[in-house]
């Protein structure tokens, strides 16, 4: 424990001191006593005793050294000397700081986001080994799976084990207001296959599947706390949704979600026994997600070898359905956050120049003020320093300015982070967790220790190179030179780094702006929407289906607020979406690819005129359309385009059932709606009154409704007006996501409008370090040519030759760097190209937009030095 | 630093000091004494290594010091053995009455 013993005293170097020299004193006082019995001088004798022990402070130096760590103790008298300097010098280690601060300060936060989101394993056990798995096929590209499938795979592969989920709304009753909550139904491997342990009761597996055990029901935490007041006897509870009985087996953990926090329970979902007689589905209802997890020591490669192997024998059995089709797999991770991927490593590369930029700002900074200290450095070196005594001087001070900037960064970062989980917008997967953890300070530290290396090591070079040169007697006006060219690349590379980062904003906030103006196809304003279920247990079959659905068309159209009331079976921007294959009379198919297939809805009557849906042709539904009436449809311009091409589309007939009818008639072409998401062009689509829908596929997929209403009443006016409208119908029949249509609006445009905030406030934050920089270099410029502008002032130069000259300085850093950066800028963008909505990279005005904001900002920053030089004097200047 | 008295082999110094406090505790000036005493004035310990070697002996934890209050009521601080200096001081007095053997014979006999 030695250098236990030395690093304690390394620390308590003041204690110490004091105990040696009392040791050394008591020692001298004893042999002085001794010497004086023996007949000398009391004073004689005190001169010859210390004598004896040697000269004092070496004595007291060399008993130190044994007890201290003598490397630390010269860093730590480093330190103390750095912070002693860095203090005596408050403006620059200030101005150092707050860069050094707001650089890793973003830096930090942004990771954080990069490691939250990115990084950081999915929740779940050997979370690298979960997949989803899905099918592809020519026609419709990558869908999900078809249960009949999902059985096949399940008996037939060897490298994974898979489990079927689907989303699934459920009416609870009892307990308070009835409630339509989603849940998934997973088949029993669910929760094994996540790892996932309850923190009260049992979770489901395999053996829930089999018939005769009753229906089971596990809960999410935030279910039990919310609607069963986090009852701890709610285990062995029954519990009623959609009108069945329910034993409720297990709570899950607070942490434990699967797609998000919305669904809010799981129920055992026995595909095993299918039968398909039962079940409305073929071997082209691909409505199942699922979740695969590899066998340990299997390859990506291999599973997907043996899944090509298991397609090639369904292609065989059954070749109509399966024809071009296989399956494949995509990592959980990629399916979670895959969407945001591209936006955060943008962000990510973005902050990371604006360190550069901020670091580049303090090397500048540091080779002015260390060029200040010359004198201080030629007065050691003359004293007997070495230069790397001098270098590992200036090192140690540049490494505790960087450790206060970086605290002072991680400060920042904590506050950055509170505002971004408060901006942030839902469409971030996992952002809700993100934070300061142990990972990200490690990467807080190991770059601004690295950065510091980096950017230190120059000044430290520079500022110790006067110390040889003084000797060999060279005149230091050189170094100054070579240090002016340095700092002026560093404007240079400053203004083409904030370029690029500018150029990048404006191109993302331009496809904002396109994304906020594109063609909707549908208008939001003064309208809300509202979805309601019909569960089957309550309403059995189509005909009961039927007369609530008439029943709620009545109640709402009955209030006159209600100036418009329309429904659909898939909102837009909603999330909700079905598409199906569809048979076009006179259209053949060059190949198997294009055959037709089309969004689905079952729409009432008004919905295109409550939507404010234009119709292009023809003429939009009746409530002439109906049970007894003409089977009718409208399809939207993009199918009629596709699949009409060059006929007209108004009375062309269409089947969903295939080629073998029923046909339907085209009445109307309505307007292409942006229905996935606003940057996504519309595909063909259908429109079918939802009354004509066939019983089966209305008892099978049309149970849900949205509605959209209009209404010139206030927001929550109108709202509660809904709310006692549904109630006076059926109390039982829950009213959920009840909001503005333009709030589905702005919930698809949040992620962008996030990315093009964070990105605008960077580059903006890069212009600003960048206009620092040009304003430090020009300031020194100035003062050092201080004599000169003087002397040609006494010689007759006017105040504006001056001032012209100071700003050539500035705007040949500033073009050479608007050239580079142009050249980088382009180069660069073209990376996010994947991000952009209707711009090109290259586009002129988005770059000439920067070019021109960047100008602006650095001609205003060299304003000032600019007109500094004008005020010298030409008197005091000579003279001093 | 008297003449006469010889100097003393490097690493020696550690071994008296050692053995002198195998006595009982001391003060600095009270191992130097006790050093001239015994070896009856042969051995001269230079006073102003003394301090550094007790410093080295206590941070790598041969020994082990205390301040207390002297004869004369003055604060000073007592070395003494620790136990892991005990073991050093008999390894060390081996080591040396080898040594010594040695050298004598290598007089004697070459």
């Amino acid at each position: 424990m030695t250098w236990l013993r030395r690093l304690i005293n390394t620390l308590r170097r003041r204690t110490l001191d004091r105990d040696i020299d009392e040791e050394l004193q008591f020692h001298i006082e004893l042999k002085a006593a001794d010497l004086e019995r023996a007949g000398m001088s009391a004073h004689e004798a005190r001169r010859r005793a210390r004598r004896l022990l040697g000269n004092d402070l070496s004595l007291r130096d060399r008993t130190r050294e044994s007890d201290v760590w003598v490397r630390l103790e010269t860093a730590l008298q480093d330190v103390r000397y750095a912070v002693r300097t860095l203090r005596h010098a408050p403006l620059f280690t200030i101005a150092a700081t707050l860069t050094l601060a707001i650089g890793i300060g973003v830096n930090t936060s942004m990771f954080a986001v990069v490691y939250g989101v990115l990084i950081r394993p999915l929740p779940y056990a050997d979370a690298d080994r979960l997949y989803m798995l899905f099918q592809t096929s020519g026609r419709a590209g990558r869908t999900r799976v078809t249960p009949l499938d999902f059985v096949d795979l399940q008996t037939q592969v060897r490298s994974m084990r898979i489990a079927a989920v689907v989303g699934n709304g459920f009416t609870f009753t009892g307990h308070g207001d009835p409630e339509l909550a989603i849940g998934h139904l997973a088949s029993g491997a669910f929760f094994d296959l996540l790892g996932a342990t309850p923190a009260l009761g049992r979770t489901f597996g395999t053996a829930d599947e089999a018939d005769g055990h009753g229906d089971v029901i596990v809960l999410s935490h935030g279910f039990w706390q919310r609607r069963f007041g986090g009852d701890s006897g709610i285990v062995g509870r029954t519990i009623t949704a959609n009108n069945r009985s329910f034993t409720v087996i297990g709570v899950m953990k607070p942490d434990f979600s699967f797609q998000g926090a919305r669904y809010q329970f799981w129920v055992p979902w026995p595909l095993r026994g299918a039968n398909p007689d039962k079940l409305p589905i073929n071997r082209s209802s691909r409505f199942v997600q699922v979740l695969a997890k590899l066998t340990p020591g299997v390859s990506r490669d291999a599973a997907a070898a043996e899944l090509r192997s298991v397609a090639a024998a369904l292609a065989q059995a059954y070749p109509d359905a399966h024809r071009n089709s296989s399956f494949i797999l995509s990592s959980l991770t990629d399916e979670t956050v895959g969407g945001v991927r591209d936006a955060l490593k943008l962000l990510f590369a973005a902050v990371l120049l604006v360190l550069l930029i901020a670091c580049s700002n303090v090397t500048s900074l540091l080779l002015a003020r260390f060029t200040m200290r010359r004198t201080e450095v030629l007065v050691r070196a003359a004293l007997g320093a070495s230069r790397g005594r001098l270098v590992r001087q200036f090192a140690i001070e540049i490494f505790v300015l960087y450790t206060v900037g970086t605290a002072a960064g991680i400060v920042l970062a904590m506050w950055l982070l509170n505002l971004l989980r408060t901006l942030g917008p839902a469409a971030i997967p996992r952002v809700a967790d993100v934070g300061l953890v142990m990972p990200v300070l490690a990467f807080a530290g190991v770059t601004s220790f690295a950065a510091a290396f980096v950017f230190g090591i120059l000044p430290a070079l520079q500022a110790t190179r006067g110390a040889s040169a003084s000797r060999s007697g060279a005149r230091t006006a050189t170094t100054d030179r070579a240090q002016q060219r340095v700092r002026g690349a560093i404007v240079v590379a400053q203004i083409a780094v904030a370029l690029c980062l500018l150029a990048g904003a404006s191109l993302v906030a331009r496809s904002l702006l396109n994304l906020q103006q594109v063609e909707k196809g549908f208008d939001p304003d003064g309208r809300l929407t509202f979805n309601i279920a019909m569960p089957p247990t309550r309403f059995p079959d189509a005909p009961a289906m039927h007369a609530f659905y008439a029943r709620l068309l009545d109640t709402m159209a009955a209030r006159p607020e209600f100036t418009s009331v329309g429904t659909t079976t898939a909102f837009p921007l909603s999330g909700q979406d079905l598409e199906n294959g569809f048979a076009v009379d006179g259209y053949a198919p060059a190949s198997p690819d294009q055959e037709p297939v089309a969004a689905l809805r079952g729409v009432s009557a008004d919905y295109t005129a409550a939507m404010g849906i234009p119709i292009r042709a023809g003429r939009a539904l009746t409530s002439a359309d109906d049970q007894r009436g003409a089977p009718v449809a409208l399809v939207n311009e993009t199918f009629a385009k596709r699949f009409f091409a060059g006929r007209n589309p108004i009375g062309g007939r269409i089947s969903v059932g295939g080629p073998q009818g029923p046909w339907r008639t085209v009445v109307g072409v309505v307007a292409d709606v942006r229905h996935r998401a606003l940057a996504n062009e519309a595909r063909p689509e259908v429109l079918l009154p939802w009354v004509q829908l066939d019983a089966g596929f209305l008892t099978a997929w049309a149970r849900g409704i949205s509605f959209v209403v209009r209404s010139d009443l206030e927001l929550a006016a109108a709202a509660s007006l809904i709310r006692s409208q549904m109630r006076q119908l059926d109390a039982n029949t829950p009213v959920i996501e009840l909001q503005p249509v333009s709030a589905l609006v702005e919930r698809s445009v949040a992620e962008p409008r996030f990315r093009t905030f964070l990105l605008t406030s960077f580059a903006l934050t890069s212009i600003c370090l960048a206009a620092v920089g040009i304003f430090g270099v020009l300031s020194y410029v100035v003062s050092e040519r201080t004599r000169e502008i003087g002397i040609r002032m006494a010689l007759g130069a006017r105040q504006r030759t001056i001032f012209r000259d100071v700003l050539a300085v500035a705007g040949s850093l500033v073009a050479i760097g608007i050239v580079l950066g142009l050249a980088g800028g382009i180069a660069l963008t073209q990376w996010i190209r994947g991000l952009l909505f209707q711009v090109s990279p290259a586009d002129p005005l988005a770059l000439g937009a920067a070019t021109v904001a960047l100008v602006v900002v650095s001609l205003l920053a060299a304003l000032v030095p600019a007109l500094r030089a004008t005020r010298v004097n030409p008197v005091i200047a000579l003279r001093s | 630093m008297s003449k006469g008295s010889p100097s003393l082999p490097y690493g020696t110094l550690d071994l008296l000091v050692l053995r002198t406090l195998a006595g009982g505790a001391q003060h600095g000036y009270g191992i130097l004494l006790r050093i001239h005493e015994v070896s009856n004035d042969l051995l001269r310990i230079e006073e102003g290594s003394l301090y550094p070697a007790l410093h080295r002996l206590e941070t790598t934890g041969l020994l082990k010091a205390e301040w207390t209050t002297s004869d004369n009521n003055r604060r000073a601080k007592y070395y003494s053995l620790t136990a892991k200096g005990r073991r050093q001081l008999a390894e060390e007095e081996r080591n040396w009455q080898r040594v010594a053997e040695g050298v004598s014979r290598v007089l004697r006999l070459a």
